[in-house]
């Protein structure tokens, strides 16, 4: 039995991606490099969405973190192969008895500024592209002629855009950001 | 799994997210896309995160960047009027006779459709029961929409916004085509072409709404739905005098010829809950209780005292 694929989606957006900036805060704290977060979140949400395909879970932010504590043993256990229980014990432990912190994506207000912040830190050019695509509503063909630019240009623009307007979305927030 | 890295999945799925919002993605762009995200979880994942993310994105309609009106569009301009073809004095003239501020009023009445060129070489059509008042000059192109239904097409001017005012609400077009209707508190836009924004006068609860989306706003906020440009283009064949129904209800049905007809018609029952389809002339409605009547011989017609008409099912329950 498979469900429709749209409400997998929508529960995936939900439920789910709301939690990433408790996601990663903890993953953060467990792993010791930026890349192997941003892999290990990857590896999360794909474990999460495949498991959702047959049944979406009750709970998603419980289920979410079960599968982020067992991603982090694996990955322990097999780098400390060749170190003593002892060690891989207790790193295993201190995953297992950490909870993350209730937060999820900013809203409102909040989350415009911070939308805000993260258009005004783009690139001249990318900003400015940004600003006419999102905010002025221009078509891709009309701001490619307006700074007279290639139309691939300015739809590389905007997948950088997409990019860093995405960190501002999931991004952990200012309020709570002095943990890390 | 593969073992791409987080950073190149990423990026594909940028790359995949901002074709697809520029409509620049062919039949075997979106196969090849479709292959790549069905590949790997990870893929469909990281796509979804950021479609999700572009689309929270719109919020910044609300931030202090405020759209600009200045923009100039690249939209091919509409045809100028005859007296700009002369040039030197004539276009002049023509430029003179567009400063001077104007602010008429357009009305149609109850069947009717009124075509109307403004000021500034944008042009709309009033639907039945529609009352406009307008104010253009070199700083402003607004209109206010009093009542009823119209759609617009607006010539794009590099320094003046078009603004529809509309009840509580705002519409300010970017160089483009859409229609606004209010009936019953709530306010529908449809955009054929390119983009309008919808705000309540100050910038608070700005949305952007696209070609191919219909925008219906209430006090309960403002909702926007993709229908295709096949299906704005269906909504707006009023501007033919045409109704144009797919899978309607009885009910939805008359009230729409209700908008156009004096004589009005009324369905009872359950008979409001058959769906149906078709194109109709607005101001046939005989015609088109001829039709439904000879299809389905258990639809009865009764005339009211007022000249009204009632149809309702022999087989239906009492009421």
């Amino acid at each position: 039995l498979r469900l429709p694929i749209s409400d997998v989606k929508t529960w995936f957006v939900n439920e789910v991606l709301v939690h990433e900036p408790d996601l990663v805060r903890f993953l953060r704290r467990k792993l010791p490099s930026f890349d192997e977060v941003e892999d290990v979140r990857q590896q999360i949400y794909a474990l999460i969405y495949n498991k959702s395909l047959t049944e979406i879970p009750d709970n998603a932010r419980f289920y979410l973190f079960a599968i982020a504590r067992n991603v982090l043993v694996d990955r322990i256990r097999i780098k400390n192969r060749s170190a003593s229980h002892l060690i891989a014990d207790y790193d295993i432990n201190s995953v297992l008895s950490e909870e993350p912190s209730p937060h999820t994506i900013a809203e409102g207000r909040e989350l415009i500024d911070r939308l805000e912040a993260s258009l005004a830190a783009l690139p001249d050019r990318c900003q400015e592209v940004v600003r006419l695509r999102k905010i002025d509503g221009l078509s891709q063909r009309e701001v490619a002629r307006l700074l007279e630019i290639s139309e691939s240009t300015v739809e590389k623009h905007v997948a950088t855009g997409i990019r860093r307007l995405a960190e501002a979305v999931y991004g952990a927030r200012q309020t709570i950001g002095l943990d890390e | 799994m593969t073992n791409s890295k987080p950073d190149e999945i990423e990026a594909i799925a940028a790359a995949y997210v901002a074709s697809a919002d520029a409509g620049t993605l062919s039949e075997s762009d979106i196969v090849a896309r479709d292959a790549w995200l069905m590949s790997d979880a990870r893929h469909e994942t990281a796509h979804l995160r950021l479609v999700a993310a572009w689309q929270i994105a719109d919020m910044l309609t609300q931030s202090k960047f405020e759209p600009r009106a200045m923009i100039p569009s690249a939209l091919p301009p509409r045809k100028l009027s005859k007296f700009f073809i002369g040039g030197g004095a004539g276009a002049l003239f023509a430029m003179a006779v567009i400063l001077l501020p104007v602010n008429p009023r357009y009305s149609a009445g109850l069947g009717k459709q009124v075509a109307v060129n403004l000021p500034d070489g944008s042009s709309m059509t009033l639907n039945s029961e529609t009352e406009i008042s307008s104010q253009f000059d070199k700083k402003t192109r607004h209109l206010d929409l009093e009542k009823g239904e119209a759609y617009f097409r607006v010539n794009h001017d590099a320094a003046v916004p078009f603004i529809v005012k509309a009840g509580p609400y705002r519409v300010t077009a970017v160089g483009t085509a859409f229609s606004i209707r209010r009936y019953n508190e709530q306010l529908v836009v449809a955009v054929e072409q390119g983009t309008v924004r919808i705000d309540q006068g100050d910038g608070v609860h700005a949305r952007l709404i696209h070609a191919g989306a219909v925008s219906n706003a209430s006090a309960r906020g403002v909702s926007i739905t993709m229908i295709g440009s096949e299906k704005v283009k269906q909504n707006l064949a009023w501007r033919d005098g045409l109704l144009s129904f797919n899978q309607s209800s009885l009910a939805d049905i008359s009230a729409e010829f209700n908008r156009y007809n004096k004589k009005k018609i009324y369905v009872t029952g359950v008979l409001g809950q058959r769906r149906m389809g078709g194109v109709f002339k607005a101001t046939e409605m005989d015609a088109f209780v001829r039709l439904l009547t000879t299809t389905d011989r258990s639809i009865t017609v009764a005339t009211l005292p007022d000249g009204a008409i009632r149809l309702s099912q022999k087989s239906a329950p009492p009421q």
